[in-house]
């Protein structure tokens, strides 16, 4: 219930910002418009990216020790968190690797990033695991 | 707990967008907004799920008005990248219904 009220608050908070411009840039996920992105804009992205990946983890484990029985669990479901975890892996390991060596890191490959993770949120993962608990 | 999880992630979803645009006033003040918010979360999700808590950690390191040279965020976020691989390896095989048997 705590939980939830926090959430509830941090939300609220949010949309008293206004929001309204904010609601317009969450259809428009896909930023990069140059042909490079700069490190300051791809590393908290590749975190994000990461901490997503842990709650398909959560959600791998939890589907496994269930056994698949959850409709949630589902061959098309799993298919599908692997196929966003897998883009969304390669896409931060070429990024990384491009800030590392000095190299630009391109908008296609930071957008295939965001893709990733715009379509981890849309999977049933997170809500599936809150449901459970 | 998963719901402040949840809640956080949106949060971060919300911000990735606004890291690209140009530094207006209104920008600027929506990423402190949205950092704000994320730092509030942390101490409900630091003992839950450690792997969230350090990337939300690293993020808000990044964008924080003297955030760490880019070397340091980038070793953070490759001590992130191994444990979160790690864990993700360790379930793909029994996960992936297309996994090779």
């Amino acid at each position: 219930m705590k939980m939830r009220a926090i959430a509830a608050a941090a939300l609220l908070a949010l949309s008293l910002g206004g929001c309204a411009g904010l609601q317009k840039l969450e259809a428009v996920y896909t930023v990069a418009t140059t042909a490079t992105v700069p490190a300051n804009v791809v590393i908290p992205a590749a975190n994000a990216f990461d901490a997503l990946k842990a709650t398909a983890t959560n959600f791998a484990t939890y589907c496994i020790q269930r056994k698949f029985v959850d409709a949630v669990c589902s061959v098309s479901n799993r298919r599908t968190v692997v196929k966003f975890v897998n883009a969304g892996t390669a896409a931060r390991v070429q990024l990384e690797a491009s800030i590392t060596t000095g190299q630009p890191a391109l908008a296609t490959v930071y957008n295939a990033l965001l893709a990733a993770m715009d379509g981890l949120q849309a999977t049933p993962a997170a809500q599936a695991i809150a449901e459970a608990q | 707990m998963q719901a402040a999880i949840t809640a956080v992630l949106t949060l971060i979803e919300q911000l990735i967008p606004l890291l690209g645009l140009a530094s207006t006033n209104a920008t600027v003040k929506l990423i402190a907004s949205i950092i704000t918010t994320l730092v509030q979360f942390m101490p409900q999700i630091e003992n839950e799920v450690s792997v969230v808590y350090q990337s939300v950690k690293n993020i808000i390191g990044a964008l924080s008005a003297n955030p760490d040279a880019t070397s340091t965020q980038l070793q953070s976020l490759q001590k992130l990248d191994e444990q979160v691989d790690a864990a993700w390896n360790k379930v793909a095989p029994d996960f992936d219904p297309d996994a090779a048997a």
